[in-house]
């Protein structure tokens, strides 16, 4: 089933005051982070709640890939509360941030980042192989999730055979074969023509659906933006309602 | 929780270390050599104390115990010296005790010789067969030692028994002994050596400098080799939620799954051939067979020490790769005091070994040289990217993009030229270091018109003097003794002027002898010229058989003497001015060998860190190449950067490398500058660079070209 258009301010309202009744799998509060001297985020407030879909836009350099590496925990902050599945974070080592990401978060980049050693299926599979999930399980699950989203074929090939849609889909089977309950994504279309752009947003805002998980995905596209309950912008550090 | 974590980073550097694309050729291929080098120096360097260890035991073997009273003693043994080629050999006159009937042989010798007779050294048994004066002192129907009886398989050695009716047991010099078997250098063990003291710290030291640095630097580069792709794996896998732990880790273990074939095949062959060499490669130090051998633990240690050292260096490289994605336009990193802190450390510690004299100072300048080694390539690339701002300013294109490419990479820039400022350095200050240990004392000149040898023996009798006479006719052969007085040492020698009228020197018998004859008999007995007198007449207490014999200018006397004195006397040392000749240091090859050894991995770090550069320059030149810069440009942007950051960086490495050889010259004393060495070695340098950077530019050509196609 395919989301069609953004929501109105009274239905995102809705959205946020029922993320204030149950734990919004990602909910952050005075969020600031400095570079150079400069702010890119200023007391940033964003809650997304379960099964939720938020765009972020903004112009290039407006800190829209910043923000997603605070929320994955990435990168650490300066000021403020990152709470995410739960968790937290912003108080973590870098190297709990990274188990919390590899259990709670599934990411998304422009270029899909494949691991160009492993073949598809082994790169769907990492991150149950790593959360210790046995190898022939894994593999069935990754399988799985390739062919929800139209890939089985591709199982047993490798990364640079792939086109730039298929590396997405792949990318996005790995994010979610987890299922994690938040789901981030940094251009995940960027890198695609426009037939493969909307196929990719689309099923990645209704996978996260499926699976009930947070979807924030940054874009200039507002193709894929209107595919998400909810679109923000950034600008001067905060987030503001916006409509397409 | 996690409980795959071993399995699947191992697979994945097995996936990593398995690709098949030209670079990860090139990767593995760097990986691989770095490996079997590193390896090959391991098993070298245990081999090397496994040969020391097995050498020691041997002299250890035939070390003997002195006895605690003459009752005790079982053997009589007196260490005495004999000549050849200007080197010392040890000759040890053995006799066994009168009425001992458990008589202890040493090691490597059958049955005790006969009165008279010798046992010898394979190596002078050898010598005996090609040369008549030494087998007028040591027949070649003597006895041969077997190996186990010799420190080393090639040195010189002699046991031999005073003839029939001469006994050493009485001799002040001669030691009554109990057996053999004594540890080295302990109260009761008789050193019939020159000590064993191997200067541990000076030899840590080169080795750090000449090895172990130059391998580090070739291990680094190997693991360096296409770093992008493997950074940008850790990063992705960072991403997905790996700790940088984890992520370093399979870098580490993916440098060690590629190495292993080549660290194995160097590990195996060698435990399988080391029992056979009878040479330690590449020094050619003899050896016994089985003396190189490797125990299966020490084989097994090699590998794993040779594998942690590939991983350690995969894990340096890897710390420093940043988590975030790099930037467009290179990553630029601050310079700091800190950064420099190793490099002026060292320079430090060079002016404070300049300060204080002796070893502790020479030591101290080749720490400094070994610590500003590390620390020059923290701080060279700061040069590097000063140079690329200057660059850029110029009036061109061609220097404009040179010169910001420089600016922006000047790590990567550096990086290349990383192992020939090393071998720059190495090269300079090695000159340097063999000035100083090659520079031997000339010996003392003595007067043209007289030559003097020193003989002494054991058990001297006065008829010894009357048969060395009659076996050196024209010569004039005399007791001496050297006392103190108030006026000086006074060397009086047993002889009248008429027996000295043979020679035609001056003579006086109340001043005895002075001018420049009186200078030759006192540097042929050890003093400098003006310090001794000599006076002439009779000399008492003679017991000791030290006696001078003199000639007039004959070129064979000291073998003549030698071939006399071991006809006639019992255990006879011959000294002349020759022998008085500083001989070279046994440190000498091992520290030529060590300096050709670091340049072949220097040079070995060069080759793999050039053609890196060539490979991680590829996508910019496609860019320019793209963008429609004719393909000239292109060559002449690529030329200018590999020149201009070559002529920098080897620049900076030869003006250290001079001033560390001229520092090194001043402290180890009255050696000459080796400004002709200097100059070679400047000259090898700028060609080797300027044919490195020409090949550069040609491989970038013809990478392109294959990439077009």
């Amino acid at each position: 089933m395919m989301h069609t258009g953004h929501m109105t301010e009274a239905q995102a309202g809705a959205s946020t005051s029922q993320g204030v009744d149950a734990p919004a799998p990602i909910a952050v509060g005075g969020l600031c982070v400095e570079l150079s001297g400069r702010k890119l985020l200023d007391n940033l407030e964003l809650r997304v709640p379960k099964g939720k879909a938020v765009a972020i836009m903004g112009p290039s350099g407006s800190g829209k890939t910043t923000l997603l590496h605070a929320l994955a925990g990435i990168r650490s902050v300066d000021r403020g509360k990152v709470v995410v599945a739960g968790t937290e974070i912003t108080g973590l080592s870098a190297a709990r941030r990274a188990r919390h990401r590899l259990r709670s978060i599934g990411l998304m980049f422009q270029f899909g980042e494949l691991i160009p050693e492993l073949s598809v299926e082994e790169n769907v599979s990492l991150p149950l192989r790593l959360l210790g999930m046995a190898r022939a399980e894994a593999t069935r699950m990754a399988t799985g999730w390739l062919a929800k989203l139209d890939v089985e074929r591709l199982a047993r090939e490798f990364p640079e055979t792939l086109s730039g849609g298929e590396v997405q889909r792949v990318a996005l089977a790995r994010a979610l074969v987890h299922e994690p309950p938040v789901l981030i994504a940094d251009e995940p279309t960027g890198s695609l023509d426009e037939t493969n752009a909307q196929l990719v947003a689309r099923l990645l805002v209704d996978s996260g659906k499926r699976t009930g998980a947070a979807v924030v995905i940054a874009t200039h596209d507002p193709m894929v933006a209107s595919c998400t309950d909810r679109i923000l912008r950034l600008r001067s550090g905060s987030l503001s309602e916006t409509h397409l | 929780m996690i409980t795959n974590v071993l399995p699947v980073t191992v697979g994945l550097a097995l996936r990593a270390g398995a690709r098949f694309k030209a670079e990860h050729a090139w990767r593995r291929t760097a990986l691989i050599l770095a490996g079997s080098v590193a390896a090959l120096l391991s098993v070298l360097t245990v081999s090397a104390v496994e040969l020391f260890s097995a050498e020691d035991a041997r002299e250890s073997a035939r070390t003997p115990y002195i006895a605690d009273s003459k009752a005790e003693a079982k053997l009589y043994i007196a260490p005495r010296a004999d000549v050849w080629n200007g080197a010392q050999f040890p000759v040890l006159w053995i006799e066994p005790a009168e009425g001992s009937g458990d008589v202890p042989i040493p090691p490597g010798m059958k049955t005790m010789p006969a009165p008279g007779e010798a046992v010898i050294s394979p190596e002078l048994h050898r010598l005996a067969a090609a040369n008549s004066t030494i087998a007028a002192r040591y027949p070649v129907s003597s006895a041969v030692l077997s190996s186990e009886g010799l420190k080393v398989p090639t040195e010189l050695f002699a046991y031999v028994r005073p003839p029939v009716a001469r006994s050493i047991a009485n001799d002040q010099r001669s030691h009554g002994i109990r057996g053999f078997g004594a540890p080295l250098g302990v109260p009761g063990s008789l050193t019939i050596d020159a000590p064993n003291a191997r200067p541990t710290l000076p030899m840590l030291l080169a080795g750090i400098a000449l090895l172990a640095i130059p391998m580090l630097l070739l291990s680094l580069a190997a693991v360096s080799t296409v770093a992008p792709e493997r950074d940008r794996r850790m990063q992705i896998l960072s991403w997905m939620g790996w700790s940088r732990r984890r992520a370093v880790s399979l870098n580490a273990i993916e440098a060690m799954v590629v190495s292993t074939p080549g660290i194995l095949l160097v590990v195996i062959g060698w435990y399988l051939l080391a029992p056979h060499l009878t040479r330690l490669p590449p020094i050619g130090r003899a050896a016994n067979p089985g003396d190189l051998s490797l125990s299966p633990v020490s084989a097994l240690l090699c590998a794993a020490f040779t594998l942690t050292f590939v991983a350690l260096s995969a894990i340096a490289t890897s710390a420093r790769t940043k988590s975030d994605r790099p930037r467009p336009g290179g990553i630029q990193t601050a310079f700091s005091v800190m950064r420099a802190v190793p490099a002026l450390l060292g320079t430090g510690t060079i002016l404070l070994g300049l300060v204080v004299s002796g070893k502790t100072g020479g030591a101290l300048v080749l720490a400094g040289v070994v610590t500003f080694l590390l620390g020059l390539p923290v701080v060279l690339p700061f040069g590097v990217r000063s140079l690329g701002r200057q660059i850029q300013r110029l009036p061109s294109v061609v220097m404009l993009f040179a010169g910001r490419t420089l600016e922006r990479n000047a790590i990567r820039s550096a990086r290349p030229m990383m192992g020939l400022v090393a071998l720059a350095i190495l090269l300079t200050t090695g000159a340097g270091f063999l000035a100083v240990v090659g520079t031997l004392d000339p010996p003392p000149v003595g007067d043209q018109r007289l030559v003097a040898a020193r003989v002494s023996s054991l058990a001297y009798q006065p008829q010894d003097l009357v048969n060395l006479r009659g076996k050196l006719p024209g010569s004039v052969v005399a007791p001496y003794t050297i006392t103190g007085s108030p006026e000086g040492p006074e060397l009086r020698l047993g002889a009248t002027c008429a027996d000295l009228a043979v020679l035609q020197i001056e003579c006086s018998p109340d001043k005895g002898l002075v001018g420049s004859a009186a200078d030759g008999i006192a540097r042929a007995v050890g003093f400098p010229p003006g310090i001794l007198t000599i006076v002439l007449g009779k000399v008492a207490n003679h017991s000791n058989g030290q006696l001078l014999a003199l000639s007039g200018p004959r070129e064979t006397f000291a073998q003549d003497v030698r071939a006399a004195a071991g006809a006639t006397l019992v255990g006879p040392v011959v000294m002349t001015l020759d022998d008085q000749a500083q001989v070279e240091s046994p440190l000498v090859p091992w520290l030529i060998m060590g300096f050709l050894v670091g340049a072949v991995l220097l040079l070995l770090a060069a080759c793999i860190l050039l053609v890196d550069g060539v490979l991680r320059a590829e996508s910019e030149r496609q860019l320019l190449a793209k963008l429609g810069v004719p393909n000239r440009k292109l060559m002449q942007i690529e030329a200018l950067q590999l020149l201009s950051s070559y002529t920098f960086t080897a620049g900076i490495g030869l003006a250290v490398g001079t001033v560390l050889c001229i520092v090194v010259v001043l402290v180890g004393g009255d050696t000459a500058i080796p400004f002709a060495q200097l100059g070679r070695i400047w000259l090898a340098i700028l060609l080797i660079g300027l044919l490195a950077s020409c090949l550069g530019v040609i491989f970038r050509q013809l990478l392109s070209a294959k990439e077009a196609m």
